[in-house]
């Protein structure tokens, strides 16, 4: 035998050995596949392309990493020798060349040569192997499926459905009538909405607005006429496709909501639904910005636009309205201008607009006003327009302006004209800036800062924050004899002032004359903070600084004054740090927060001419009411006077229906009322089918069966009767009841004879 | 011994000496001996048929000492286990009979006499009133078990006018582990539900606004977790609403009376408003087709059909003295009257009854006002506030604090309310007409008065089963009524004529109706056996306890008598002896036993 055939003997078998591995790999694999489709059928719903690629990447893996492609001849001639013992070690020898091997080699192989090929190659490899593999697979394809069916009902989908998920969802089929073998129904929606015509069995038909209906429907027998019954008012008949009346079709347009049935000779079928999606026009929501937004003075005079847009559809156009109103008064006039978007979003279903408005390109200026709007068109046609927004640039000069001040009803606080006086002589600084020298102007800013923390301490004040006089000083509280004994070690500190402070801070030691009271400033110098650690500590201990005491204000106002606060902190901020320029918006920005808190509880109506009745003296003062006669009216009448009789009806037969759960019999007044009800039912089933067709088709149940077994039937019916009445308000009611008994009426006659 | 007993002794002395000689002188192969006795004997039956004789009560059974032990329906199993090992059992519950083989008392009065005087230890939930009845001055130990589980007692209006809310109140015994969660079902929707702690007896409140009309069934369920434990009915009879005819008198043309005026509209009252202009200058309102003037001067025939006159004080002063007694008269027949008080010098006849006080409220800008029945409503915005200062006869309706806005006082046969707020409108014009409905509801539930005679009753118990004994007690004089058609008569009260009783066994459950010749018809409701089962096994306990606590206290408030109880000799013994001895005597007399030598 030469080394070739010994050599296909092992290639053979190398090949039949990649064949399991590669066989049970693949089991593995597809095991691995239904275990991750089955956890991922519980959060989301994932289209079935993906388990391939899933299966084919794990595969690739598998093999990649076991290592089976790169198992080589040797390998096999290796286990070859370990599986049969009869081989004596020497499958090997098969794989070299016969020139290379030597005489015992030689001999070897000669002698292998007879039993090699009677060894039973089921021995090495068989399909026992791929035991293990398919047994995992057919328990994970188990697992899968019982996850499809059983959990993932219970679970809910984390997917919003679109408008063709919701179209195309799988609903109860309705039965067809027992005469009818089969029916298809053909939904052409709009051209407009770009969705594809459907077709479908199931009687249940939802569609979009403005769908052509088409009904194709084939009868077990011949059939005279066939109609369509929409509403329980509209017949529509159905036109026979071809002679033997087998095989009927209509094509119809519904404009609303509501049911139908099929008429086949007369004899009427279940009730269908007939649900028509309605075309909402587009939503616009804008995040930014807000409602009413003021610029002030100093910051950049653009709007930052952002908003979002959605629609079933798609959005054909859409643009920004808006309106800039200048002057004041009578002089006011508006500008109207069209900002068109720098997004697309034709025919697009969702767009995000992100869009800076610049106020200057507008022409707006101080005092002026731009209200501004959204408006969108969808492809139907419908325009939807977003809320108003108003953006108001700030006037300066009405800032300072004392219009509504000086009326004398409410005295304005002298605090007010402070932040004006912060603001000119900030200015005034900025303006002479380039004449002074560089300390100069630092110490004018520092003190405008001073100035403008003085003010803020003030106002904080009304917020119960630090007193006036220190920031959380203890100093120049005078408890008395009935102060907290913890305090009573404490000395009494002379007051500070802010003043003091600022004059030994700002001292300069080397100007002239300083030696005449440079004792003075020899030693610590006052501090607004108390050096002792106790009194630092006792002061937080205190109880008189606590903002929820002050009751000045309520709360809208207190959270507005601590708005400003902020601001003249901000101020104060730059000053301090010598930023006069930086801190004049902050100070506009202060001065307007304390105008409108000020002006918070006031409404300003504008004066408007009135034009009176000239008088007539003669008659004036004579007292002459002969012309003055008494009207008489009457009260008009309601609408809807039947309406109250079909309430009344509609209670009456939901108290019978609580008795006829008990009695189980339907009685004729209970057909009777059950008649009435159903007129009712059904004028709410034409508008909401998805809500009262099943109380419609419950109330003919119920007539059939004579009230027997129909406890489901009952509910329902209970539970749109409960729907369609009103909620109810209280009614006065006549309790008291006092007897003719002639007792009766002497006690009372004599309750009252006094 | 009367005159029938010594004539009836002398007869039968005559009858027996008759026989006696009768005897004698006749000839029988019977020995003489026999026939005599055999007279005696029916001579001495036919005594003890005419006398009732007597023997004592020891004579007849051995007087146990020891209790017998009656078990009813509750009885807990342990104790039934251990109490049968003492012996002397017995069972009103055919349940407990079959479980235990315990016999069962079929017939109470009978067992009771075969137990004269034994000492009885009840347990479970008790008997029933007649039975109860039977047992008076008998020594009686009863055993009270825990309260059953479930609705314990529930208590809600039977009849009800319609837009009025339904109020349920009960208890709910709840000894488990788990909450249980209550819900008051209406058209077989929750309307309202609460919830009853773990190892309580809690007390719970259901109210809904009923939307049905007529006879309604409500549910009431107790449910755990997923587990319903209990589905009860509430049966209510829903009247109609009722409308009533307004009348309105306004001192000026204000909003208060438009806004009434528009929601009794809407409520579809007859209305007809007044409001003046000047001195004798009016505006006049009305309803569609209301043939009511209120021209001046007004009189009797003006209020005759009104239900309800809504006026300012101001305007009622300047009514003649004629037209204040016309409306004092119509109030002393059942008008209602509802006055807008204030600080006004010059009173009417009525609103001089009501002493105002004028309050200043500097410091309020609004009011909440609440009402005697725990009611809040939302803030008023007021001006000046004036309080009323009620006498011992007037009923305070509404508080601002503890200021009295609103007060209601009996007038003959109808209501005079007065009032300080006029300003409820501004209620609907924020928005909340719930607030100003209720409002004007509370008022004119306590102003006006029924005029229709209406058919009222109260039923025993209260919770009636078929097939068994129920009682009405109607207040009506009529001395027929009918039930679902058929005439029942009706007994007069002892001491109430306008009341009577009724009694009646149902024989289905449902509802039935009780039609009166002069009234309309009312509708009661009648359960079936298995309905209200806890609340109804309640009732029996406590009244057993009442029952047994009473009896305890009168035996051993009771002094110490000696008695011999005696039983009668049953009356079929004598005669069976009679009929023996005639037929001895008989026998004797016949013609083969005759003529012996």
């Amino acid at each position: 035998m030469d080394s070739a055939k010994g050599l296909k003997w092992i290639s053979k078998r190398k090949q039949q050995w990649l064949a399991y591995q590669l066989t049970a790999k693949l089991c593995y694999a597809i095991a691995a596949t239904f275990a991750v489709a089955a956890v991922l059928f519980c959060f989301m719903q994932t289209p079935l392309w993906i388990y391939p690629v899933i299966c084919s990447v794990l595969f690739s893996a598998m093999v990649h990493f076991s290592g089976i492609a790169k198992v080589q001849h040797h390998q096999i001639a290796d286990m070859l020798d370990i599986r049969f013992p009869q081989l004596e070690h020497s499958a090997s020898l098969f794989l070299k060349s016969s020139e290379s091997l030597g005489m015992l080699q030689k001999l070897q192989i000669h002698r292998l040569y007879q039993s090699a090929f009677d060894l039973p190659v089921g021995h090495f490899i068989n399909y026992r192997i791929l035991y293990k593999p398919v047994g995992i697979l057919l328990l994970t394809a188990t697992a899968y499926f019982i996850v499809l069916y059983n959990v993932t009902p219970h679970l809910g989908n984390g997917q919003v459905s679109s408008l063709q998920q919701t179209a195309n969802t799988p609903k109860p089929s309705m039965d067809l009538p027992a005469a009818i073998a089969a029916a298809q129904v053909r939904i052409t929606p709009p051209v407009y909405t770009g969705l594809p015509k459907s077709k479908q069995t199931d009687l249940s038909i939802a569609a979009p607005l403005g769908s052509t209906i088409g009904l194709n429907l084939t009868t077990t027998a011949r059939i005279r006429e066939m109609a369509l019954l929409l509403d329980g008012k509209t017949t529509i008949r159905l036109h026979p496709h071809d002679k033997d009346s087998l095989r009927w079709d209509i094509e119809f347009k519904p404009q609303k909501n509501g049911f139908y049935q099929l008429s086949l000779d007369g004899e009427l079928s279940a009730l269908y639904p007939l649900e028509l999606i309605p075309d909402l026009p587009v939503t616009i929501r804008v995040s930014n910005p807000d409602q009413h937004t003021v610029i002030d003075f100093g910051f950049p005079e653009t709007v930052a636009l952002n908003a979002s847009m959605q629609d079933d559809y798609a959005i054909r156009e859409a643009q920004i309205m808006a309106t800039i109103s200048s002057g004041k008064g009578e002089g006011v006039s508006f500008k109207s201008h069209e900002i068109p978007l720098r997004t697309a979003v034709k025919n697009k279903k969702d767009a995000t607009i992100a869009q800076t408005i610049d106020l200057k390109k507008l022409g707006m200026g101080p005092g002026d006003e731009l209200y501004f709007y959204m408006k969108a068109n969808d492809n139907a046609g419908q325009e939807s327009r977003s809320d108003v927004f108003v953006v108001v640039l700030q006037d300066t000069a009405e800032l300072f302006s004392m219009s509504g001040m000086v009326s004398g009803v409410d005295l304005a606080p002298e605090y007010f004209r402070s932040q004006r006086q912060i603001i000119i002589d900030t200015e005034k600084l900025l303006a002479e800036m380039d004449s002074l020298s560089t300390p100069e102007v630092h110490n004018r800013s520092n003190n405008l800062g001073i100035d403008q923390q003085l003010l803020r301490l003030r106002y904080g004040q009304f917020l119960g924050e630090e007193a006036e006089d220190a920031i959380g000083g203890h100093v120049g509280h005078d408890h008395g004899e009935q102060g907290p004994q913890s305090l009573a070690h404490l000395p009494k500190e002379e007051v500070v002032s802010h003043n003091k402070v600022r004059d030994w801070k700002n001292h300069d030691p080397g100007h002239e004359g300083h030696e005449n009271h440079a004792n003075e400033f020899k030693g610590e110098g006052p501090t607004e903070v108390p050096i002792n650690m106790e009194s630092l500590i006792a002061e937080m201990s205190h109880q008189h600084d606590r903002a929820e005491d002050a009751t000045f204000f309520d709360a809208e106002q207190k959270a507005h004054l601590k708005a400003t606060l902020t601001e003249m902190w901000n101020t104060e901020l730059r000053l301090r740090t010598y930023k006069p320029r930086e801190a004049l918006p902050y100070a506009y920005k202060a001065l307007r927060m304390l105008k409108e808190l000020q002006q918070k509880s006031r409404v300003y109506v504008g004066k408007a001419p009135t034009k009176t009745t000239p008088l007539n003296p003669e008659k004036r003062l004579a007292g002459d009411l002969e012309e003055i006669t008494g009207a008489e009216q009457h009260y008009t009448t309601l609408e809807n006077p039947d309406e109250l009789n079909v309430q009344q009806r509609l209670k009456r037969t939901l108290a019978y229906l609580s008795n006829l759960k008990t009695t189980r019999k339907l009685d004729e007044m209970g057909r009777q009322l059950l008649i009435e009800a159903e007129r009712s039912v059904m004028e709410a089933a034409s508008r909401e089918p998805a809500q009262y067709l099943s109380a419609l088709k419950a109330i003919r149940l119920l007539e059939e069966d004579g009230g027997e077994n129909t406890q489901a039937e009952i509910q329902l019916i209970e539970k749109a009767i409960h729907e369609l009445l009103p909620t109810l308000t209280q009614q006065p009611q006549k309790k008291n009841h006092v007897s003719k008994q002639p007792i009766y009426q002497l006690y009372f006659k004599q309750l009252t004879v006094n | 011994m009367t005159l029938p007993q010594a004539f009836f002794i002398v007869l039968a002395f005559i009858l027996l000496i008759y026989v006696l000689l009768n005897e004698k002188r006749s000839k029988s192969q019977v020995p003489f001996l026999i026939r005599c006795l055999a007279g005696l004997l029916a001579i001495g039956a036919l005594s003890g048929l005419f006398f009732p004789l007597k023997y004592p009560q020891s004579w007849h059974t051995s007087d146990k000492s020891d209790e017998l032990v009656v078990f009813t329906k509750g009885t807990p199993d342990s104790t039934i286990r251990i109490a049968t090992k003492n012996g002397n059992t017995a069972t009103t519950d055919s349940a407990i009979a079959r479980q235990h083989l315990i016999p069962l008392i079929q017939n109470w009065e009978a067992f009771l006499r075969q137990h004269p005087r034994v000492p009885i230890a009840l347990y479970g939930f008790g008997l029933t009133r007649p039975q109860l009845d039977a047992l008076t001055d008998r020594p009686l130990h009863y055993h009270a078990p825990q309260p059953p589980q479930g609705f314990v007692f529930c208590a809600w209006p039977l009849q009800l006018q319609a837009l009025s809310p339904l109020v349920a109140q009960g208890q709910y015994n709840n000894p488990s582990d788990q909450e249980v969660k209550v819900v008051l079902l209406s058209a077989n929707q929750p309307v309202d539900s609460t919830i009853i702690p773990a190892r309580a007896a809690h007390a719970f409140t259901l109210s809904c606004l009923p939307k049905q009309l007529g006879n309604t069934l409500f549910n009431v369920l107790a449910i755990a977790g997923q587990d319903t434990l209990q589905h009860e009915k509430l049966p209510v009879f829903i009247n109609p609403p009722q409308t009533l005819n307004v009348v309105m008198l306004a001192a000026s043309p204000s909003f208060e009376y438009k806004f009434l005026g528009n929601w009794f509209q809407q409520l579809r009252y007859g209305i007809a408003s007044r409001a003046r202009i000047s001195v004798d200058k009016f505006s006049f309102t009305y309803s569609e087709g209301s043939p009511l003037s209120l021209a001046p001067p007004l009189d009797a025939s003006t209020f005759k059909q009104a239900d309800l006159l809504i006026a300012d004080e101001a305007e009622l002063a300047m009514c003649t003295q004629t037209e204040q007694q016309a409306i004092a008269a119509a109030v002393r027949s059942g008008m209602g009257l509802l006055l807008f008080v204030g600080d006004e010098k010059k009173h009417s006849l009525l609103g001089q009854e009501f002493r105002v006080a004028t309050t200043s409220n500097e410091h309020e800008q609004t009011i909440a006002i609440k009402s005697i029945t725990k009611q809040d409503y939302p803030q008023l915005p007021i001006v000046l506030l004036n309080g009323i200062q009620v006498k011992p006869s007037q009923q305070p309706l509404l508080y601002h604090d503890t200021q009295i806005v609103a007060a209601s006082q009996l007038y003959g046969k109808g209501f005079v309310t007065a009032m300080t707020i006029n300003n409820s409108y501004s209620w609907w014009l924020r928005d909340q007409q719930e607030a100003y409905t209720r409002l004007w509801s509370f008022l004119l539930d306590n102003t006006t008065a029924g005029r229709q005679q209406a058919l009222h009753y109260v039923q025993t118990p209260h919770f009636p089963t078929t097939h068994n004994w129920m009682e009405l007690l109607l207040q009506h004089p009529e001395p027929l009524l009918s039930i679902d058609g058929q005439p029942h008569p009706v007994l007069q009260h002892e001491y109430l004529p306008e009341l009577s009783k009724l009694s009646f066994w149902p024989q289905h459950g449902g509802w039935h109706s009780i039609t009166a010749q002069q009234a309309d018809s009312a509708w009661f409701y009648v359960y079936d056996q298995t309905d209200w089962q806890p609340a109804r096994d309640f009732a029996t306990l406590g009244a057993t306890k009442a029952f047994a606590t009473r009896e305890h206290e009168k035996l051993t408030n009771k002094p110490e008598i000696e008695v011999n109880p005696e039983n009668e000799i049953p009356k079929w013994i004598f005669f069976l002896l009679f009929l023996i001895a005639a037929t001895v005597l008989w026998y004797a007399s016949r013609q083969y036993n005759q003529n012996v030598m």
